[in-house]
């Protein structure tokens, strides 16, 4: 089917744009031009446009913006990494045992999850954003707090349809204890799911981020980060818009790569449990 | 009637366990309110009296039993920073947020619906992907970036609408900002619902039967397409408010969101809590309503139940 061979083709364009960003981030230091921390050019409050050297153009305090992007990319593939590495275990967990244990612990992981998804995620991101100390760790804690619930509800409904299953049902009558079962069972069956998940929760937890350092909240300076950037260049965006328009297209690529994956895998995969 | 009892309960529980969270949050919080409201140079008498004042001083219980005690009074404390009340201030602000986010959201559901049908009719899977590949792009706009080039270029470069302020002319930018994402994902969930829809025996029948393709569009397939949307309509109200605190903050429109961000930077605890304990209630009261609505205009829920 066309339709199905375009939507693999999508989960490898995705898959081939995370790649691209993850070997700039690692490459950052050699592929920089300049020191991103220092000021390269003299163009203090009067950013330079782009143009050779500065490609990208430099910053209000006279920062190569290529430098910076290039380094900023790092900190965002490390902040999606770790956060949403957080948010798989904290919905992995809540949602397979909801969906195996069943009755009271599913009808309380499931309230509690009802509570977090009552809460707008950003909102509820910044005010606890205020109560730790700023840093890697409290960011990568804030977005797994608010972002588990989604992975929680899909493990759930996925577990719960694969406990009618007959293999469960044969590993349980063998005396699988429940660790056992769920570990050598049911969760690699629910693998491609977490894949999917994952990749989606990667683009979202890329946008929270972003939206966190926006309003200051983020990777304390003077680290480069995308958000910030941004925030930045509000004071100067009229007289340099290069400042605002790079730093947000590098935000748009690194959600639009996870995105395309995501659903590309997910069209794929949909469409071979159909088949079986 | 049982149905809807049971919708009430269940939200009366959520907002208990709302209510649980804010406090908690509002405990751990490390710096001292008293310290706060008197100032750095504050000596420990003032302090003291401060804190028993607030009520700092008794048992975590006894602070929580209180505070619920004052919440359902409609009573969610004063700020640390300027006296004023919480409610009064949550109240100043929310018709501006409304304003906004009825905007926004009656521009995102009419575009979504007029691109996804438009797409729909043009079946193919071509149009398929395009629909697929152009709504995920718009989705993975940061909402504060994309209001930021929408000011700059529609605002500062064309000169068409004002940089800021509060009116009807001023909402157009945020409202864009803010609907573009929303509009994209309708748009796509139109498309592909709108599609099955059609596959469907009825839809040939109707179209066997001789009705007008208008009749068929309009009163057989797209009320059924619609449906899906109704719920995550209610879903999206989170997704919407924490859309609305990064807009209102590009576009300094004089908001919940600002007034959440403001205080956040303030460390004025009882603000915090209170604008995001009110938004929470607000998505509750949001999903009940849809919830509702789906027992009005789907009588398949109605019939399962009785």
């Amino acid at each position: 089917m066309k339709g199905q061979g375009s939507q693999r083709a999508l989960a490898w364009l995705g898959g081939a744009m995370i790649l691209t960003l993850i070997a700039v981030a690692l490459a950052a230091p050699w592929l920089s031009p300049f020191d991103p921390l220092r000021a390269v050019a003299d163009s203090f409050g009067d950013p330079f446009a782009p143009g050779k050297p500065y490609w990208l153009g430099t910053d209000e305090l006279g920062r190569d913006l290529l430098s910076r992007l290039l380094y900023g990319a790092r900190i965002s593939l490390l902040v999606a990494v770790v956060a949403t590495s957080l948010t798989l275990v904290i919905g992995v967990t809540v949602g397979v045992c909801a969906g195996y244990f069943g009755g009271w612990i599913d009808t309380l992981l499931m309230r509690m999850t009802d509570v977090v998804l009552s809460f707008p995620a950003l909102l509820l991101a910044i005010a606890l954003a205020a109560l730790f100390q700023p840093g890697l760790t409290s960011i990568f804690v804030v977005i797994a707090v608010v972002s588990w619930t989604g992975v929680a509800r899909t493990l759930r409904s996925e577990v719960l349809s694969l406990r009618q299953r007959d293999f469960v049902a044969a590993a349980h009558a063998l005396g699988a204890t429940p660790l056992r079962l769920i570990v050598r069972h049911l969760l690699p069956n629910v693998l491609p799911t977490i894949l999917v998940m994952g990749a989606l929760s990667t683009s979202n937890t890329v946008l929270l981020d972003a939206g966190l350092s926006y309003l200051g909240l983020g990777v304390p300076v003077p680290t480069p980060s995308w958000g910030r950037m941004i925030s930045d260049s509000q004071t100067y965006y009229r007289l340099a818009p290069w400042l605002m328009v790079f730093p947000g297209l590098a935000i748009v690529y690194a959600v639009v790569a996870f995105n395309f994956f995501g659903y590309g895998l997910l069209a794929v995969l949909g469409t071979r449990e159909r088949r079986t | 009637m049982i149905a809807l009892l049971q919708r009430l309960a269940w939200s009366v529980v959520i907002l208990f366990g709302v209510s649980v969270l804010t406090f908690a949050i509002a405990f751990i919080i490390p710096s001292d309110p008293a310290r706060t409201v008197a100032g750095p140079k504050a000596d420990p008498e003032t302090l003291a009296a401060i804190r028993k004042e607030l009520g700092l001083d008794q048992a975590l219980p006894v602070q929580y039993a209180r505070y619920v005690g004052r919440l359902l009074h409609g009573d969610l404390g004063r700020s640390y920073l300027t006296r004023q009340s919480v409610v009064q201030a949550i109240l100043d602000r929310l018709p501006a947020t409304a304003y906004l986010a009825v905007t926004s959201l009656a521009a995102a559901v009419l575009i979504g619906v007029a691109l996804g049908c438009l797409t729909a009719l043009r079946a193919g899977s071509s149009t398929d992907l395009a629909v697929l590949v152009g709504s995920l792009v718009v989705l993975s706009f940061p909402v504060f970036w994309l209001g930021m080039m929408l000011l700059y270029v529609f605002a500062y470069r064309l000169r068409l609408f004002p940089l800021g302020g509060f009116g009807a002319l001023n909402v157009v930018l945020p409202a864009t900002a803010l609907a573009l994402g929303t509009a994209a994902y309708y748009t796509r969930l139109l498309h592909t619902n709108l599609r099955e829809v059609l596959d469907q025996d009825y839809v040939r029948t109707a179209h066997a039967k001789g009705l007008p393709p208008r009749q068929v569009y309009g009163k057989h397939a797209l009320r059924n397409a619609l449906l899906p949307l109704v719920t995550l309509l209610g879903l999206d109200f989170a997704g919407l408010m924490s859309g609305v605190v990064l807009t209102e903050t590009v576009f300094n429109w004089p908001g919940l969101g600002r007034l959440a961000v403001d205080a956040v930077f303030n460390q004025d605890i009882p603000m915090i809590m209170g604008t995001v304990l009110f938004s929470s209630i607000l998505v509750v009261g949001a999903n009940l309503i849809v919830d509702l609505l789906y027992l009005v205009i789907d009588p398949r829920i109605r019939y399962r139940q009785s």
